[in-house]
């Protein structure tokens, strides 16, 4: 029953902080997914480009085989072809880890004949491409490889990126109301702003916990199926950070919108993970499965 | 590493509380069903099972431990809730002289019911339009007033209530008040009942020239404001409230996973799931804010707005999956039985579902409406600049 950070998670935010505003790159850690943690809410307050998670995705992958590879995580087979369609970083890639399923991946050479990659940025990441491959040709290099389990663990560290957006957002959207006078006042003073801001404080606490248990069942080493749901609930919580870094922009008003403003940042961020989450509904789907399997008699 | 389970000692309290609920409540409660009670019991069953309650030594328990006796019997729908200790515990405890030991012993024992009487028609979400009145008189007081939605007022042996002991206007509501401890019945006490919404009863207690002597006083002459507000901020980590989110989730789960519509299995409709996914996600963030209020209590300290988001966010969610469960239910869901009333009921869930969807509207407006909730975490949860109230 103790919620406090450790000593190390609040020394590793603090230096990943530094780290991202000087724009440099994220420290190392043990790779507890409490550290991980630690880091990606940082990152995403930052809101800076970074292959932090595709690192970690890497890391928990237990690819070894060095370079600078992507990952691609939502795989799709149609009419013999494996087609992945928002891969992280691709063209400038040594490998792309395309995975197959729960267990196996194939690791390509993003030039190579066989393999088609074409530009499609996404609102969060513009250097994302859609990738296709013939089946059979993934199929027969495929390799056996912790798919499932790391993917839980990787979309508990990007739902953490997506809280530390929502944060940034929030504060600034409170800054922001604090200081701008319409009306003879200051916006934060009207109860309209307020209770919308006091609605998204309770949305980023909620979404932060729901990060800080799944960190905590998979590091204390809970059976995978625990760790699978509390990872899910880390996924379930990420809307709410959509929801705030949205609320941030209502709130920051038509200066919002340029592009200097930082608030489209955070509400892009917010996003970034989806690829690798899967949908919202999917995540509803999997904890009311868990729910219906687990009905007491 | 956040390790939000409840501590390994709570384990024994956990199965202690299962096999009670088990061994010592009938599965059938319809012969003692009273719809006027808002646990949804009648009175002596409910006295027998808080005495045996106090007898375990479950009404004295730390709040960790009291948290989870709370949401394991809320939960099971068991009535351990409505007591004395609940309602009226935290400003005995915590306010109490000497003198009121014996009360709170018996209190703990599961011997008193209470209530806690503070709201009045003209003083609900602002208590500083308290206009309730006790003036010295031989040492005593005489109190004049009208306290009206009370919880559980009409099966109290006592009640808590606060009174303007400052005659003078100018004098703020924080330094113009004193709690009292008021044995019922009493002369120059009126108890009424209230027929609520969904069947029960609040009720109305009227101060007539009731005497009562100075060891009434509960804590300091002119600090009653203030205590009445740190008492109801033990009310709020919600636990109870999530335990009867719980159980009506348990409900819903259960009616999806044996419900069939147009000769296809509910729970394989996508939208159904949709839905009951959103909640159990919901259900647990409840859970896990409700905890780091209890837990941070214990230690450290809480953050001062997290008790105030733990009751919004736990009354919402009562809300929407009473809802819900109507709305996944259909026509089925909107027959209405009270509590306890037996299996004979052809709806879902036994008529509960309907039941929950009229119960729910009060969640959000007791224990502080939640706008005014909302006012304060504006206040204490960011940085806002400060406005007068």
């Amino acid at each position: 029953m103790d919620l406090r950070p450790t000593p190390a998670e609040v020394d590793l935010a603090d230096r990943a902080r530094a780290a991202f505003a000087a724009g440099g790159a994220a420290p190392s850690s043990t790779g507890s997914l409490g550290e991980l943690v630690a880091v990606a809410r940082e990152l995403g307050r930052a809101a800076v480009p970074s292959r932090f998670h595709v690192d970690v995705l890497v890391g928990l992958l237990g690819w070894g085989a060095g370079g600078v590879p992507t990952v691609a995580t939502e795989v799709h087979e149609r009419s013999g072809t494996v087609v992945a369609s928002t891969v992280p970083g691709a063209r400038g890639a040594d490998a792309v880890l395309v995975c197959l399923d729960d267990e196996r991946l194939v690791a390509v050479d993003p030039a190579a004949a066989a393999v088609e990659l074409v530009d499609q940025p996404t609102l969060a990441d513009p250097t994302t491409c859609r990738l296709s491959m013939p089946s059979d040709v993934a199929w027969g290099a495929a390799q056996a490889a912790p798919v499932g389990t790391a993917r839980a663990r990787a979309a508990v560290v990007l739902a953490a990126d997506a809280v530390g957006a929502a944060q940034a957002a929030l504060d600034a959207a409170v800054a922001h109301v604090s200081t701008r006078h319409q009306h003879g006042r200051r916006l934060g003073e009207l109860q309209a702003v307020r209770h919308r801001c006091a609605d998204m404080a309770m949305e980023v606490r909620l979404a932060t916990d729901a990060v800080l248990d799944a960190a905590g069942v998979a590091d204390r080493g809970e059976p995978e199926e625990v760790v699978r749901l509390a990872a899910a609930h880390a996924k379930a919580a990420v809307p709410r950070c959509i929801e705030v870094t949205a609320g941030a922009h209502q709130l920051a008003g038509g200066q919002g919108v340029l592009a200097d403003a930082p608030f489209h940042r955070w509400y892009r961020r917010a996003r970034a993970a989806e690829p690798v989450l899967g949908s919202t509904r999917a995540r509803h789907a999997e904890i009311a499965r868990a729910a219906l399997a687990a009905r007491r008699p | 590493m956040a390790d939000f389970r409840f501590p390994p000692d709570c384990e024994a309290l956990r199965a202690e509380v299962r096999a009670f609920l088990a061994d010592e409540v009938p599965t059938d409660l319809a012969p003692f069903s009273d719809p006027r009670d808002l646990t949804g019991l009648e009175e002596g069953f409910e006295r027998r099972l808080q005495a045996a309650a106090g007898e375990r030594g479950w009404l004295s328990l730390d709040p960790v431990h009291q948290a989870l006796l709370t949401l394991a019997a809320a939960r099971a729908d068991a009535p351990l809730i409505d007591t004395a200790m609940t309602l009226a515990g935290a400003a005995v405890r915590r306010f109490g002289a000497a003198h009121h030991r014996s009360l709170l012993e018996r209190m703990a024992a599961g011997e008193v019911e209470m209530c806690a009487a503070y709201t009045e028609p003209g003083a609900g979400s602002d208590l500083g339009a308290v206009a309730a009145t006790a003036r010295p008189e031989g040492g005593g007081w005489v109190i004049d007033g009208t306290k009206t939605l009370v919880t559980g007022a009409h099966k109290s042996d006592a009640c808590v209530t606060i009174a303007r002991t400052e005659p003078d206007p100018e004098v703020r509501p924080r330094d113009a008040m004193t709690m009292f401890v008021v044995a019922l019945p009493h002369p120059g006490v009126e108890v009424r009942r209230l027929e609520t919404m969904n069947g029960w009863s609040l009720g109305e207690i009227i101060f007539s020239g009731a005497v009562v002597g100075p060891d009434a006083v509960l804590g300091e002459v002119g600090a009653g404001w203030r205590q009445m507000a740190q008492a109801l901020a033990a009310e709020r980590s919600g636990m109870f409230w999530l335990g009867f989110a719980r159980h009506v989730l348990d409900l819903l789960v259960d009616h999806v996973a044996t419900g069939v519509v147009d000769g296809r299995p509910m729970g394989e409709d996508p939208l159904v799931l949709d839905r009951v996914g959103r909640l159990e996600a919901e259900w647990s963030a409840a859970d896990r804010l409700a905890r780091r209020v209890i837990w941070d209590s214990a230690g450290d300290g809480v953050e001062p707005a997290l008790p105030s988001m733990s009751k919004v966010v736990a009354t919402e969610l009562l809300q929407r999956i009473a809802v819900a469960a109507v709305e996944i239910a259909g026509v089925e869901g909107l027959v209405w039985a009270p509590l306890f009333r037996g299996g004979d009921v052809p709806a879902a869930a036994g008529g509960r579902f309907a039941w929950e969807y009229l119960e729910r509207v009060h969640g959000t407006i007791g224990s502080g409406a939640n706008e005014v909730h909302r006012d304060a975490i504006a206040a204490l949860a960011t940085d806002l600049p400060r406005v007068a109230r």
